[in-house]
């Protein structure tokens, strides 16, 4: 029920007991995972055994996992326990968020639509766009995220160094979502992502910290400034790529809000909008573990700490540049018309106007549906009969027993009066 | 000139807008593009609705006591007639000239009353048609066709 009612779509009913998810709704934001108290939800990650597939691995790490234990453990230290739990390997994923910011930068400087240019980093978000603002899909960002240029740098790297093919090397993204999780099964912009799987946060989080206190030497494997770790908090570097007028919005109620806004011109002159359906951005993300506010004060420590001025040279971003703009054909999947054609969807739209005026619109939830309206949507589509309502089932009662007491108030023969029987 | 519709609409929808009220401002021509969407219009369609409704709905809380939407859709044409109480528009030549505002400093505080209003909504819309009394109030018609 609490999944029911909160996700930001409408795209969970209850159905024996369970959450049944309407996948042409779902974003994949995680909100039902977040609050699940029985934590029934849970979204299909990865496991070790995926490890043993490949000769090499290497684990490549959400710039979020840098937030989630205390200041004393610094980005080197959980890079080398990640290299000492299960992975030959581990790549700093700051360094391709500077190639991903130095690119971004040159893309706005050159970007010049009326509507703003829109951050593809969540895929949760790009999903929102294609389900509820098909309008604005031709300003989604084409350009790798930085995790996926995580990816191809590790494969080209080492499969030179080591002389396998890159396909023998496994890239393993640690993600704080399972809208990440998802996006390297379904790639949103490089059909050949160089990803190859996903572990949660939340399930590698125990033996991380276990494995960083056993460190006893550590190498240098934190090769970035504190640029790229600033992309998992909303508005972390956006001062930095220097356009006027950039925004940021976390939380999905306030991005559609926005993006609403947007839409009727009531928001104008927007260049850049860096938008994260999760509050905090990635730090909130549900697989994350540290709470997001003590997250985000670790966030902005970090970058005063390690300084905003890039490391990546211009010459190694060069040689990404070919490979970023995206190759897949994202097509917009708005929620299809309760009818065949717009008559039909006008007769049914007022069909189900009438079915909310007879329903008590208290949302209460027992019907399995998390609004009186999603409910009344649901008998158009045949998805539940209007009985499953206790109140239009109240109604039901009332007016059966009404008839069986008409029944019960008939005089016998003997006693009735002639014509005079009036009980029915 | 608009042209008097032959069909009857299949949908018809009446909203109010409180003249002032910045708080709410928005939210009619946000449940007509909602409308507009679940009906399955096109994204062009829904576009130029939302952007002319926003308007003419910024239109009636920046200057009129209250107006009155009529929203009727045909298989054919989107027709949204608002009637308002207010000041009126002297000179609706004048009016429709981009930059030209009678908008208080307020407003233009506001970030509102930048003259391109009534500009915008023509640029959007297939037809359009004001007619006002001064000191009474303004009548804006637009037709946006949903089939061209």
């Amino acid at each position: 029920m609490h999944c029911m009612r909160v996700c930001p779509t409408e795209a969970i009913r209850i159905r024996e007991g369970k959450a049944l998810i309407l996948g042409d709704r779902c974003i994949d934001c995680g909100d039902c995972i977040r609050f699940c108290p029985e934590h029934a939800i849970r979204s299909i990650t990865g496991s070790y055994e995926d490890l043993s597939k490949f000769k090499y691995t290497v684990a490549i790490p959400s710039p979020s996992l840098y937030a989630q234990f205390g200041m004393s453990i610094s980005p080197n230290h959980i890079l080398n326990g990640l290299k000492g739990l299960a992975f030959n390997e581990a790549y700093d994923t700051g360094r391709a968020c500077e190639v991903y910011h130095t690119v971004l930068k040159e893309y706005l400087h050159n970007y010049s639509d009326s509507k703003p240019l829109i951050s593809t980093l969540c895929p949760s978000i790009v999903r929102l766009i294609q389900i509820r603002f098909p309008d604005f899909m031709d300003n989604l960002l084409s350009l790798e995220a930085p995790r996926g240029i995580a990816g191809l740098e590790v494969k080209r790297e080492k499969s030179k160094e080591l002389g396998i093919s890159s396909k023998e090397i496994g890239a393993i993204y640690i993600t704080p979502c399972p809208a990440k999780m998802i996006a390297v099964n379904q790639p949103q912009c490089k059909s050949e992502t160089n990803l190859d799987g996903a572990l949660a946060i939340s399930d590698i989080y125990g033996l991380l910290f276990s494995s960083i206190r056993k460190l006893k030497s550590m190498e240098n494997l934190h090769r970035s400034s504190g640029l790229g770790i600033g992309l998992a908090i909303p508005g972390g570097c956006i001062t930095d790529l220097e356009v006027e007028n950039a925004l940021a919005v976390d939380g999905v109620k306030d991005v559609t809000q926005v993006l609403d806004d947007l839409e009727h011109g009531k928001i104008t002159n927007i260049k850049y909008l860096e938008l994260w359906a999760c509050p905090g951005g990635c730090v909130g993300g549900p697989l994350a573990v540290e709470n997001p506010y003590l997250a985000k004060i670790k966030v902005i420590k970090l970058i005063q700490l390690f300084g905003k001025g890039k490391k990546i040279k211009d010459e190694e971003v060069d040689k990404f540049r070919e490979y970023l703009s995206c190759d897949v054909e994202l097509p917009p999947h708005p929620i299809k018309p309760l009818g065949r054609d717009t008559v039909d969807t006008i007769k049914k739209i007022k069909e189900r106007d009438s079915i909310i005026e007879s329903l008590p619109r208290i949302d209460c939830g027992a019907c399995g549906a998390p609004t009186c309206k999603a409910f009344a949507e649901d008998v158009i589509q045949g998805r539940a009969e209007i009985l499953d309502c206790v109140f239009k089932l109240q109604d039901k009662i009332v007016e059966s027993s009404q008839y069986a007491l008409s029944w019960a108030r008939r005089t016998p023969l003997s006693f009735r009066k002639r014509g005079k029987d009036k009980s029915r | 000139m608009i042209e008097q519709r032959n069909e009857e609409p299949l949908l018809e929808q009446e909203f109010t807008v409180e003249g002032g009220d910045f708080i709410h401002a928005g939210e009619v021509s946000s449940k007509i593009k909602k409308i507009l969407k679940e009906i399955g219009a096109s994204q062009e369609v829904v576009r130029r609705a939302a952007i002319a409704t926003y308007e003419a709905e910024m239109n009636v809380v920046c200057y009129a006591k209250r107006g009155d939407f009529h929203l009727a859709i045909t298989p054919e044409r989107l027709e949204i007639v608002i009637q308002d109480e207010g000041q009126g528009i002297e000179d609706i030549d004048l009016a429709m000239k981009e930059g030209f505002s009678t908008a208080s400093e307020e407003i233009r505080e506001m970030g509102f009353g930048a003259g391109m209003g009534l500009p915008n909504i023509k640029k959007n819309v297939d037809d359009l048609l004001i007619t006002s009394v001064v000191g009474e109030g303004t009548k804006v018609t637009m037709l946006i066709l949903t089939k061209r």
